[in-house]
């Protein structure tokens, strides 16, 4: 079950939502709940933005593709007897924005960034709220299983886009991700904890990169 | 700032977590762009130097690109040799559309393209 929690949960449509298991042809059509209001002589065009899908947690990847612009709060949770289900769950967002996934009221890091494959580490499936952020292809994927519940909110950001004159390899070799947020810091003058890579490519090479507020507490929007 | 190599080009933009998704995000605001600083108000600031902003390097680019443009030219016909005996000549197309020259012939020795083909059909 997920839904919407922005403010124009019932005025603004983002169905319906695609659910795909990821492998096979398997694909759910949700649409949102249709509120049962009457506007004088017409029916209410209000719909909440509620999406309860019927789904295999057998460990799978499904992907969830939103036909309108995704909301900004959403909150997912999952219900099963099945008491050692799960799955991981990918929302293909139409631009990078950033974003934080809060469980029980405190925020779950990005994996780890992995130098090997130039993001951040895949979602091994460990505990429910393993996320990463997916740069160029704007997917953000998380990890979800019995009995849990997950908000993936917004946050306040400066996004910043920088283009080097270097290879990939070489950026790499001189310490990565890393050795860029240490330099960035020590710049701005601000703590390495609040930058975070969105994405790094080639072209020469591009660092994709956000600034967020060292004090933002993700508690009040959960 | 000192990312240990030449910064080419940066853009920042401002993402607030209020407001609705179907906004319209915030543009981008380009700060360095090909190597120059420039903000409004101050005289833009070159930082590294590229074909945008130094005018050697410029010539430089432009010299290599109509060099490139006259070999291909002169070149129509590539002849591949192997142990000093011609074994083949493979054509290089320039008059043809599309950037990887396999769209419809444009030109033909200055004529549009006429092609001497006759259509049968047969009843």
């Amino acid at each position: 079950m997920f839904e919407s929690e922005d403010e124009d949960t019932e005025d603004r449509s983002m169905q319906p939502v695609y659910i795909s298991l990821n492998g096979t042809k398997m694909a759910n059509k949700l649409n949102s709940m249709m509120d049962h209001v009457w506007d004088g002589f017409y029916s209410g065009q209000k719909r909440l933005s509620r999406f309860p899908g019927l789904i295999d947690g057998n460990q799978g990847v499904y992907n969830l593709t939103f036909t309108g612009s995704p909301a900004k709060k959403l909150r997912f949770t999952y219900m099963s007897q099945n008491k050692t289900g799960g799955m991981t769950l990918r929302i293909a967002y139409p631009s990078a924005v950033s974003r934080s996934l809060v469980k029980d009221g405190k925020k779950v890091e990005y994996n780890q960034w992995n130098e090997t494959i130039h993001m951040y580490g895949a979602i091994t499936q460990t505990f429910c709220g393993e996320n990463r952020y997916v740069g160029v292809v704007n997917i953000f994927e998380f990890y979800l299983n019995t009995g849990c519940t997950i908000h993936i909110i917004p946050r306040d950001a400066i996004q910043s886009l920088v283009r080097m004159e270097w290879t990939m390899s070489s950026f790499f070799a001189n310490g990565g991700t890393t050795s860029f947020m240490d330099r960035v810091a020590g710049g701005l003058g601000i703590h390495a904890s609040t930058i975070k890579i969105v994405s790094v490519y080639e072209g020469s090479l591009v660092v994709n990169y956000e600034v967020t507020s060292a004090t933002g507490n993700a508690v009040e929007l959960a | 700032m000192d990312l240990g190599t030449p910064i080419l080009d940066v853009s920042t933009t401002s993402v607030s977590a209020s407001g609705s998704a179907s906004s319209t995000p915030a543009a981008a605001v380009s700060i360095v762009s090909g190597g120059t600083v420039s903000a409004p108000g101050y005289s833009p600031i070159i930082i590294t130097r590229t074909v945008t902003n130094d005018a050697a390097m410029a010539a430089a680019a432009a010299a290599t690109a109509t060099a490139s443009a006259t070999a291909q030219t002169n070149a129509a016909y590539s002849t591949t040799t192997s142990g000093g005996t011609s074994t083949g000549t493979t054509y290089v197309s320039t008059d043809r559309d599309g950037g990887a020259s396999y769209d419809v012939i444009t030109t033909n020795g200055g004529s549009n393209f006429a092609p001497n083909v006759q259509v049968v059909v047969k009843k």
